[in-house]
């Protein structure tokens, strides 16, 4: 399984192979979800995938997390076909998925306590971090006692605590309010590009595509193929708070939209 | 949501807090203890006129005969041996229940071959093995606490197995990407996920324990409560009885308290509203 990886300087480091994935559904008929899926992510980009819910975007990501395997194709981490947990990504998913028997401080410190990390040097980060997301003072709450909202923003710090190399987002964000949205947009784009890491960002939201990411892969209907891919040349660092003042970022939209419609809209509606 | 801000406010804000506060504590007692007190009256009335007292006795004879069994001590022995057999009896059963039903639910090869055999024997009624206890293991304390410790055992077991199988899956593979190792899986996730079935057995398990050492006791026994009532009971003194089962009655109560204080210690971060608590069943 460790073949040597040549030179990867700039190589991928997350790479889908013609990925197929069928699911049986539960009253037993094949379900042809995945249907040939081959793109790279090079290092230190921002990626999002956009496509109509069932697509299977996030059966997408539990295949780069190991967490799953395609039915046929594979899945290459640094170019090495990944057949187990995939430990070197951090895998933000769609429910914050907390401990509810830790406290949010204990939550946040988990990974960092796994990796045996001195009490001070987490409370440092920790500390670091809850700013970041605004959850000073939330510390010693169990994870019901927090609204949604600040259990997600938990969660993703969580994992941005210990700078996996290649983070997964799952739709991060559609759980918040219009506010925090934005505050935690611009601050995941912040800390993005103070840490340097990868980035593949699973939403619904095309602006929010759009104004975060580097690229946009957008998927098609099931069964799923990539319908096209989409490079947003927006000058970084980006203006969040107001997007229609960026250039580009209007007609960058509009081809993702136009291209995305066809994906969401009935044929018949499309006329009038 | 900080609903522990509540109990924050000053407590100047309402003079008559501390008073309302002891009446409904009152109140509660009282409510709780009525129908306990309603119930020895009638029987205390009805002991006679209704029911020969040679029958059924009366609270007040129970009540005279509990204070002539500690007054003389006579009770003591009969109390160390049962108390014994069922802190041997529990600890063990909960302790082999714990760990088996844990390795089990860890193990979907060994689940798949030891399932079936659990559940045919989850449904033996396990009391049907005291002679046979007795015979094993001598009319001593080992075949009560054996005994106990096979009914406890079961049915902590059980629980803990189905608890481990039910901890979420997402929580686990949260864990796995995050690096955890085995061991910090079983300590992170799979233990604290497991806590609130292995209580809830812990709890369930207390009167079986009690069950086992009694009905062992009463098979064969040199020593111990369930011996003092059978020989009552064969004597035509149900007062003896009625002592006996009132001693009980207190040790449950007091280890039901204890398990309930433990609960609360362990299951903190559990959302206090009462729907949770159904969960593991």
């Amino acid at each position: 399984m460790l073949e040597d990886a040549p030179e990867r300087a700039n190589a991928a480091v997350l790479e889908f192979d013609e990925v197929h994935k069928r699911f049986r559904s539960p009253s037993g008929e094949p379900l042809h979800v995945l249907d040939g899926i081959s793109f790279a992510i090079r290092p230190n980009r921002f990626t999002a995938l956009v496509g109509p819910s069932g697509c299977g975007k996030t059966t997408l990501m539990q295949l780069a997390a190991g967490l799953d395997v395609p039915t046929t194709g594979e899945t290459r981490y640094m170019g090495r076909r990944v057949t187990e947990i995939n430990q070197n990504v951090g895998y933000i998913t769609q429910k914050p998925n907390l401990f509810p028997w830790y406290t949010m401080r204990q939550n946040v410190e988990f990974p960092l306590v796994l990796r045996g990390m001195a009490a001070e040097k987490r409370a440092e980060k920790l500390a670091e971090f809850l700013e970041i997301a605004q959850l000073e003072g939330f510390e010693d709450h169990y994870p019901h006692q927090l609204s949604g909202g600040m259990q997600q923003r938990a969660a993703i710090i969580r994992t941005l605590i210990y700078s996996p190399s290649v983070v997964l987002m799952d739709e991060p964000f559609g759980s918040l309010d219009a506010q925090t949205r934005m505050l935690m947009q611009h601050d995941l784009l912040r800390l993005w590009d103070q840490q340097q890491t990868t980035v593949l960002f699973i939403t619904h939201d095309l602006g929010e595509a759009v104004a975060l990411s580097d690229e946009i892969i957008l998927l098609s209907k099931r069964p799923t193929r990539i319908k096209e891919t989409i490079e947003v040349s927006i000058p970084r660092p980006r203006n969040i708070f107001e997007p229609y003042e960026m250039p580009e970022f209007v007609s960058t939209y509009d081809r993702v939209w136009g291209l995305f419609k066809s994906e969401v809209v009935p044929v018949q509606r499309e006329v009038c | 949501m900080a609903t522990s801000r509540a109990d924050e406010a000053p407590s100047g804000v309402d003079p008559l807090r501390g008073i309302r506060r002891a009446r409904s504590g009152a109140w509660r007692w009282a409510t709780l203890l009525a129908p306990g007190v309603l119930l020895l009256v009638l029987w205390e009335l009805g002991s006679g006129p209704l029911i020969r007292e040679v029958y059924v006795s009366k609270p007040s004879e129970v009540g005279e005969r509990l204070v002539e069994l500690f007054s003389t001590g006579e009770i003591f022995p009969h109390l160390l041996t049962t108390g014994q057999e069922l802190a041997w009896g529990y600890t063990i059963g909960v302790l082999a229940g714990v760990i088996g039903g844990y390795a089990l639910g860890r193990s979907p090869a060994l689940t798949r071959v030891f399932e079936p055999y659990i559940i045919a024997f989850y449904g033996v009624p396990k009391i049907a093995l005291a002679p046979l206890f007795i015979i094993w293991f001598g009319i001593g304390i080992v075949s009560k606490i054996a005994l106990a410790a096979i009914m406890v055992f079961f049915l902590v077991f059980f629980n803990v197995f189905m608890g481990v199988r039910s901890v979420d899956h997402e929580l686990v593979n949260t864990a796995r990407v995050m690096g955890a190792s085995q061991r910090q899986l079983t300590r992170h996730v799979y233990l604290p996920g497991t806590m609130p079935y292995i209580i809830m057995g812990m709890r369930a398990a207390i009167p079986y324990a009690v069950i086992g050492v009694i009905v062992g006791e009463f098979t064969s026994a040199q020593q111990g409560l369930g011996l003092y009532m059978q020989r009552a009971s064969t004597t035509f003194d149900p007062a003896g009885v009625f002592a006996g089962i009132g001693i009980l009655l207190v040790f449950i109560v007091f280890a039901n308290w204890l398990l309930h204080r433990l609960e609360g210690r362990v299951l903190r971060w559990r959302p206090s509203s009462g729907v949770q608590s159904g969960e593991a069943v």
